[in-house]
């Protein structure tokens, strides 16, 4: 699994989160990065943050689209810094699969991995 | 003994005013002087022998002369007489003016002033000590007589302040008492309007104060626009600190809710840990209220964004109806029994391109304060009419509202506002209410959201009877276009919104930018034309000039610049939005762009979002332009 944020602290707790939910986890700190290791290992899921120094979210999210349609994507925000667009919204049109905006509760968050991965809370793969 | 009587008069005229009377001097005086001297009887005469035939010759001539000396001497004193009257008025210096010459010259001098103090358009008068008028201009004549008749020795606090004895005395009393000149501005008890009075000590001859000279100016014209001004100076200066607290909302907002995602995303794992170890019950309490805060501050956060525009939400065509009665059922049941509450939806066909869950907050964030402006008792009525030749100022915004709206409006029968906080009450953090009972972000929140919807906030309010605040919002579709009130607007996120239905046409001579733009756009759900040569950028353009909704276009290609093909293609479609994609090395600035008529401008290196963002916000402004 892939997570893609800028701040170190949400990084290493989700992170921590989804490995305590027996996940094996990427991080990188934008989009550049996070494309980089997306092309490179290939992981199930990407769960991004959109606004990010160097490369946003939205083009590395463009870039895996153009790609392919069928990586799955969450893609998290906790605002828009007040320029008065949405990037979530944004996001959608660009082909996520999920939004979230946060903070958001560890529910939000593995109900959407699971729905997107089919796995229940222990990793196990639904039938 | 004629000596003696006539001594008096002769003494007189040698005297003082003598100088004055060259007639006597010259005729009247040496000629009864010699009559008198050869008069029979007298000592002259017996020397010169009584009998001889000189003798009678003198006696006869002395007769005749003093025949005519005594004519000459009553026509003399009749003249002296008239003389004497007119020299007691006439100074020295105006020996030769006779006396209704001098009258007329003072009478005019009079007029002549009196003409002058009656031009004055203020009211003067001049008073004496006492604070008695003694003479008053035209103007308070004309203003006053026909109250009081004749102003002329009345008082002139009774003039200005209705009693002689007004408490506390007008400012121009003390100049009666000896104070040097004042002048204030200020209401009067018998004219309405605004005055500046002022008083002028008055002193005698010799220095002593005498009385005073007051002032009276009319000044309501400048006082009011005065007013005016500053009413739209503070306006304008409410207006910018909603806008500044806005943008500094929104601005930490995105940063706020990035720290609060680790503070409450680690403090949910911890709860988790702490309920699979014997870690002791207080830690698991405390971790939760850790969560909990976390859970308030996210909440603020979401007031906070409210406020500042930063929610957009999810727009859509809406009934209002159904939203204000289902509002209404929800206050319902936390509002007492002794509380009566009303609600008229009128014609429920009303429609509103918004956002529900967040009208719907304004709705009860309104419905909220109604309530706890009431001691448990009172009236709450929630309308939804139409308002039509609106024409007023939101009392938020403070900009100008006119034309036609939906309106929803809550009125309550509680506390009232004061009009000293009225200009806060939209504050962010702004509360009447106890601690604990009120975050003072309610009606924060309903000025961000009404606004986000085009709308504005009026508000009536009298302390002790209650307040009514009215929420305008523009009409939606159905009611625009069959009314004809203004263009119909589509939801912000319908399918035929600005994206997947607009073409664009994206000119780049490097052809993997123009690609990447292209698929960017693509994948965004535009339709794209990309060529990399302007040159025949333009003439696919000239070939079909309606074909494109919007151009984005690099400034420095080869042939023709990303401005010279601007240029061009607006001098067809003078409406075509182009967004102009510059280097900092190239020579056009902002202004210069769209000074031309460009309408949007990027400066390189920028991000998709910014190019996303800067399509969104050209498309939208064109599709409230267009008809």
């Amino acid at each position: 699994m892939l997570v893609v944020d800028d701040d170190v602290q949400f990084r290493g707790y989700l992170s921590e989160l989804l490995d305590s939910h027996g996940f094996r986890v990427l991080q990188a700190a934008n989009g550049k990065e996070g494309l980089e290791i997306y092309r490179r290992h290939h992981p199930d899921l990407v769960i991004t943050d959109i606004v990010m120094p160097e490369e946003e979210g939205i083009g590395m999210i463009w870039n895996i689209r153009r790609d392919t349609t069928a990586m799955p994507i969450i893609a998290i925000s906790g605002g828009n810094r007040g320029y008065g667009a949405d990037y979530l919204r944004m996001a959608t049109r660009l082909g996520v699969n999920a939004t979230l905006a946060k903070p958001f509760s560890h529910r939000d968050l593995m109900q959407a991995v699971q729905r997107l991965l089919g796995f229940d809370r222990q990793g196990v793969k639904d039938e | 003994m004629k000596m003696i009587t006539i001594n008096p008069f002769v003494t007189r005229l040698r005297q003082g005013k003598g100088s004055q009377l060259g007639y006597f001097d010259r005729a009247l005086y040496p000629g009864v002087i010699v009559c008198l001297s050869f008069a029979p009887g007298s000592h002259a005469a017996d020397s010169a022998g009584a009998g001889s035939a000189i003798g009678a010759m003198l006696w006869y001539g002395a007769v005749v002369l003093l025949a005519v000396f005594a004519v000459a001497f009553v026509v003399g004193l009749r003249r002296y007489r008239g003389q004497r009257s007119e020299l007691d008025i006439c100074s020295p210096a105006q020996g030769g003016v006779k006396h209704h010459d001098a009258e007329e010259a003072l009478r005019a001098v009079d007029e002549a002033w009196q003409r002058s103090f009656d031009a004055l358009p203020d009211f003067v008068c001049i008073l004496d000590i006492n604070g008695k008028i003694q003479r008053a201009n035209r103007p308070l004549i004309e203003r006053f007589g026909p109250i009081y008749g004749n102003v002329i020795g009345m008082d002139y606090r009774e003039i200005y302040c209705g009693t002689a004895t007004p408490n506390p005395q007008p400012p121009c009393a003390t100049v009666l008492l000896g104070s040097p000149a004042v002048s204030v501005e200020t209401t009067l008890a018998t004219m309405d309007g605004w005055y500046k009075v002022s008083s002028y000590p008055l002193n005698d001859g010799q220095g002593h104060l005498c009385g005073a000279v007051s002032v009276v100016s009319d000044i309501s014209e400048r006082k009011r626009a005065q007013v005016e001004r500053d009413q739209l100076q503070k306006q304008l200066q409410q207006a910018q600190k909603m806008e500044a607290i806005g943008q500094l909302t929104g601005g930490i907002a995105h940063d706020f809710n990035n720290i609060l995602a680790s503070v409450m995303g680690y403090s949910e794992l911890a709860i988790e840990l702490s309920n699979n170890c014997a870690a002791s019950p207080k830690l698991h309490g405390y971790l939760q209220e850790i969560y909990r805060g976390g859970e308030r501050a996210r909440d603020l956060i979401v007031q906070m964004l409210a406020f500042s525009r930063g929610s957009k939400g999810e727009k859509q065509v809406m009934p209002l109806a159904p939203l204000v009665k289902e509002a209404a059922k929800m206050m319902r049941s936390t509002i007492p029994s002794s509380i009566d509450m009303t609600v008229d939806v009128g014609n429920e066909s009303f429609t509103v391109l918004g956002d529900p869950t967040m009208l719907h907050q304004v709705i009860l964030n309104l419905c909220i304060n109604a309530r706890d402006a009431m001691d448990g008792k009172g009236r709450i009525a929630i309308g939804l009419h139409r308002a039509d030749n609106v024409d007023a100022v939101c009392r938020s915004c403070h900009g100008v509202v006119a034309g036609a709206f939906v309106e929803v409006s809550v009125e309550d029968s509680g506390s009232g506002i004061s009009p000293t906080i009225m200009n806060r009450i939209f504050d962010p953090f702004f509360t009447t209410k106890d601690t604990g009972k009120g975050s003072g972000m309610g009606l924060s929140m309903v000025h961000g959201i009404v606004h986000e919807h085009g709308g504005h906030v009026l508000v009536r309010s009298t302390p002790g009877e209650g307040s009514t605040f009215r929420v305008l919002l523009p009409m939606g579709p159905s009611e625009a276009t069959s009314t004809g009130i203004g263009p119909a607007r589509q939801p912000a996120d319908a399918p035929e919104s600005h994206t997947s239905s607009r073409h664009v046409l994206v000119v780049d001579d490097e052809e993997s930018v123009a690609n990447f733009v292209g698929d960017l756009l693509g994948g965004y759900g535009y339709a794209v034309t990309v060529m990399s040569s302007s040159q025949q950028a333009m003439e696919r353009f000239k070939q079909t000039p309606a074909a494109f909704d919007l151009v984005v276009t690099d400034q420095t290609m080869p042939g023709l610049t990303g401005v010279e093909m601007a240029q061009a293609m607006l001098a067809v479609r003078p409406e075509l939005p182009i967004v102009l994609c510059t280097g900092h090395s190239d020579r056009v600035d902002a202004e210069y762009a769209l000074a031309l008529g460009i309408r949007a401008y990027l400066t390189k290196p920028f991000t998709m979002a910014a190019l996303l963002r800067k399509l969104d916000e050209v498309l939208s402004e064109q599709k409230e332009m267009s008809p």
